[in-house]
Formats: C-alpha cells, structure tokens, sequence
C-alpha cells in the first residue's frame, strides 16, 4: 500500500473501553494530519448537580460517576471534605480506606489488562473470542477479579456502587475476624496475579516510547493510593491544594470531555506507567523483582507495556492486602466527626486510572457551593492523542483495518473512562 | 445453592432497563423453591460467578425493540448469534457474550432460558413505563411456572 495515499481512518465507536467515544485520523502523503479522540458521550453536570447538597452526601453521589471506580470517587471526595472539617482520619479508618482501595484496583486492572486489553496483543476481537484459545488466561482473570470484588463487598458494603465509606470513616467496620477471613484468598490471589504478570510478560509490545511528563502522587513511604505531594519527572512538586495553579482545563471542539493541561508545558501522562516509575523505589522487593523478571525496567516509557504495569500493581494489590489485614486492629469507632464550617477543600487520590481530583466550597451550614472534579481521562486524552501523531506515521503501510486495529490498541493503553471524562470513545482515520 | 438460578439483568435507576430486577424484586416477595434470585447490572465477571455451577438459568432482562411491553422468549442457543453485537457499555460485555464465555470456558449451563421486555424509555432517572410495569406481572408468572419446571427437571434426574 502507498504511503503517499491519503487516508481516513474512522472508528464510530471504540470497543472495550467505558463509555461512548471514537476517533478520526487523517493522514496524507504519509505524514499525520488530524487526530482527535472524540468523545460524544453526553456531558452529566455532575459538579452543577452537587452545588446545594450536604458535604455528606458527595461520596456517594460522586461514586455514580463511574461503575469501574467508585471508590476512587469516594476516597477524593471524603478527603476534600475532611480538609475543609479540619479531621484527621488515621489509624485503622486510614488502613481500611487504604485496603478497599486495594480490593477496586485489582478489580479494575484485572478487568482492563486480561479481558479487554489482552485480546489486541493475542490478535482476538474479544476476550470471549480469545477464550476458547486462552481459557486459562480468562479463568485465572476472573479468580482474581472475584477476589478484588470480595474485597470491596466486605469493607464497600456490596460490590456495585460501595456505600460504605462516609466523610470521617466509615458506616461499618469489620470485626478483626471478618478481615481475617480475606486473608487467605488475598495471598492466594497474590500467587495468581505473579502468574497473570508472567502470562502477560510474553506478549509482543511494539517498538514504541515517548517522553512524557508522568505526574502522579508520592508519599514518603509507601506507594500511593491516597496520599502524598503531586511530583513529575520535569519537576513539579507541589501540595494538591495547588492543583490548579499548574494545571487548566480546556474545551476541544470534538470532545465532551475537557482537556487537562499543564500551564506551561501541556500534555503530561497520569495512570499506572507515571504512578510506577515515579514510584518504582516504594515497591516492596519482591514486587520489584517480579517486574524485573517481566522485562520491566524502572521506569517505562512504552505506553504499550502499561498492561504489564498493571499486572504489576495489581500484585503490588494483592500483598499490600496481605499485609493490610495482617496490622487491622478494629477501631474504637468506625468515624470521626467535627460540626461542618465553611472553606475549601481539596482531594487527590490515585485511581486506577490516575490521579483522581476533587475541590469543594461549603458554605457555613456544609452545603457545597462549589464543586470541581478533575478525572484522570480528562488529563490523559491529550497525551492519547500525541502517541497517534507519533504512532500513525510508523504504521501507515498497514491496510487500513490493521492500522485501525492498531490506534484502537493504542488507545486502550489508557484504558480511558469516558463515562469519567464526561462527567465524556470511536475511530476515524482519514488518509485524504 | 440451588441448580436453578433466576438472573434479572438491568438498571433500575435507567427507565424499563430495569424490568429485570424488577420481575426479581417481585419473585422476592413469595420467594419461590427451588431457585436462587440474583440482580446483575451485567458486569461480566460476576454474572459468570452467579453462573458457576449451575444447570438451569432463567434471565430476565430488557430489550430495544419496536413493540415496547412485547415478551419475547429466547432460548440460550437462540442468544447465541447476539454475542457479535458490541454490548452498549464495552467494559460490561453483555449477557450474551457472558453466556458465551461461560459456554468457551468449558462449564455451559446446559438450559438457558430468557424472558426479554421490550422496553419504551431506558432514560436515567426514569422509572418503569406503565406498559412495561403491566408485562413484569406476566413474566413474574411465567417464570414461576419455568422454575416449577425446572425444579420438577431436577428432581427426575
């Protein structure tokens, strides 16, 4: 096929992603013309919705953002609310978040890396095509899953839409036996995740890397899930209340969602390959070495390796889990309280996604006058975009279905929420 | 657990996409023998765990169709060629696709049956249309006399 040629690549509406978006490439006489992500998928005004509801009820109304990640919504919310109540949630409240967070995680990167996100390396349509191949891949996919869901039904309250967490803590809290009873199916599932890593560390990633900005939260200790200053590999190191003095969000034409954008230097990367390689040092050992012996180094620039990086975290999950359960002493009470007072508040946790932030203004009586929420697919939909503008040149003496195969591959690498984004995927490429 | 499982597949909070649960919810109330009731909001992992291990399903969902409060009844090999449809949210795969990665992976539910409700509105925030509110009565008794059936089905072998 001439590269010379002008092309369109259109996809109406991307597969196995979460929610309703496309994409259109155009390409002519082998150079890239236009590329956009296109997210159709109606806005839902959740920020103008919260405006005048109670303080109180932000983490469960937030959590109906996404199906995939709610406690993420949940964890960004009460840490905003908890800013503005002056409270401090540490202990065993502070582990408990931190384990359910563990519980979505898995869920999530289990779900995007074998079931959606293996097919296009395995050459299937989908993970039921690749089933009847690979069973073993998709059974093992599914214990770990289930052990993710179990997880987040014991601390969440139910598996769909956790209603459990609340500003201060929780509702409930487990008995010490409860949790115990986790412990052996979270290193059981450990086991299976190291195998889920070893089946994906043979697959074939293209030859392919950027030089991105990664931002992604870092904590003193461990590796993050709520906590710690917003760090890049360009140098910024800054508290989340200052999100917004770095970063804007913009309107696009063609997309329902916003553009995230860093002041001064535009696109940067958010998810499991910034949180890793801004974070390899604060992996225990043994998940350290196991990403060695997949091929990983320290820092991965290869967006297409993002679906190890999962195995990887989800891993990490698992034995974080282990050892979560393990230190559990149930608390006194499963809450902290304090009277609700006017101010603003902001949350910045890692979803499985990337960061995840959340800013309110309450008012005296701790009604929300004011609500932002900034998702990590917003932030990463620039960066999908760039790695098109340098993918597609690469590839253009494919035919069109390999090629349009390959973007839409390209695109999962992001495993992009649209549901999220509009609080906002199909493919077009046009070669003219 | 029982060999039966009832499954009503939907959202309630999205219009007649929640006759599913809603045929559930009314089982519940004079909860049948011989079954287990089960709502699913189509999340695949987890309606393959509901489906482990049984012999007979019966599934209750909505469908988009021109005839809003029509039944229709499918068997499971009816539903087979629906699994090249591309499910409307990708992250959840669909019942069909459900269906068939449960079949791919070695453990097919041998007896399928589906009650599908043609739907009027599936708008968020919408409850169940008065058409579709009337043909959840018929399928609630349809599928007590399936798994009547069923629980006889069992008992002979």
């Amino acid at each position: 096929m001439s590269a010379k040629r002008s092309r369109t690549i259109q996809v109406d509406a991307l597969a196995r992603v979460e929610g309703e978006g496309g994409l259109l490439i155009r390409t002519k006489g082998g150079a890239v013309t236009q590329v956009q992500l296109r997210i159709y998928e109606p806005p839902r005004f959740f920020e103008a919705f919260l405006r005048g509801r109670r303080y109180t009820e932000a983490p469960d109304l937030t959590a109906r953002i996404c199906g995939i990640c709610p406690v993420a919504y949940q964890m960004s919310s009460v840490q905003a609310m908890e800013e503005v109540l002056g409270l401090t949630v540490d202990g065993p409240l502070r582990l408990l978040r931190r384990l359910l967070y563990c519980g979505e995680w898995i869920e999530s990167h289990v779900l995007h890396a074998a079931m959606l996100h293996a097919p296009d390396f395995l050459g299937y349509e989908s993970a039921v095509h690749m089933s009847k191949d690979h069973p073993e891949l998709v059974r093992l996919a599914l214990r770990l899953k289930k052990a993710g869901n179990e997880l987040v039904a014991l601390l969440g309250g139910r598996e769909i839409h956790p209603v459990n967490v609340r500003v201060g803590g929780f509702y409930r809290v487990p008995a010490k036996r409860e949790l115990l009873r986790m412990r052996e199916p979270m290193q059981v599932a450990s086991d299976e995740a190291l195998s889920l890593l070893q089946a994906l560390a043979v697959l074939e990633f293209p030859a392919f890397e950027r030089d991105y900005e990664f931002v992604a939260l870092r904590h003193p200790e461990e590796y993050p899930l709520c906590e710690g200053r917003l760090v890049s590999n360009q140098g910024l190191d800054i508290e989340r209340s200052e999100f917004e003095r770095h970063f804007r969000e913009e309107h696009v034409p063609h997309s329902n969602a916003l553009h995230s954008v860093h002041r001064d230097r535009g696109a940067y990367h958010v998810g499991p390959l910034a949180r890793y390689s801004l974070n390899f040092d604060r992996l225990p050992s043994l998940v350290q070495e196991a990403a060695r012996a997949a091929g990983l180094p320290p820092v991965v620039r290869n967006p297409f390796q993002s679906i190890l990086v999962r195995a990887v975290e989800t891993l990490f999950a698992c034995d974080e889990a282990v050892r979560l359960i393990d230190l559990y002493e149930p608390p006194d009470r499963p809450f902290v309280e304090a009277e609700p007072r006017a101010g603003v508040g902001h949350g910045c946790t890692e979803a499985p996604r990337g960061i995840l932030y959340h800013r309110y203004r309450l008012d005296a009586e701790g009604l929300i006058a004011e609500a932002r929420i900034v998702p990590p697919t917003s932030q990463n939909q620039k960066t999908i975009e760039n790695d098109l503008w340098s993918f597609v040149p690469q590839h253009l003496d494919l035919p069109d279905a390999e090629l349009e195969r390959r973007c839409e591959q390209a695109v999962r690498n992001y495993d992009p929420c649209i549901s999220c984004a509009t609080h906002f995927l199909k493919l077009t490429v046009d070669r003219e | 657990m029982n060999p039966t499982l009832v499954l009503g597949v939907g959202n309630p909070d999205c219009g007649d996409d929640g006759a599913g649960p809603a045929v559930v919810a009314r089982l519940r109330r004079r909860a049948p023998r011989g079954a287990d009731l089960v709502d699913s909001d189509g999340e695949v992992t987890r309606l393959l765990a509901a489906l482990d291990g049984r012999e007979r399903v019966i599934l209750v969902d909505a469908a988009l169709g021109a005839t809003p409060g029509r039944i229709l009844r499918l068997s499971g090999a009816e539903l087979g060629p629906l699994t090249v449809l591309r499910a409307g949210s990708t992250h959840a795969l669909g019942v069909a696709q459900a269906l068939a990665l449960h079949g791919a992976l070695g453990r097919p539910t041998a007896d399928v049956r589906v009650f599908a409700i043609e739907g009027r509105s599936f708008r968020p925030g919408d409850g169940l249309s008065p058409v579709v509110a009337r043909a959840i009565r018929r399928v609630e008794r349809m599928v007590r006399a399936e798994i009547e059936r069923c629980r006889k089905a069992t008992k002979a072998a």
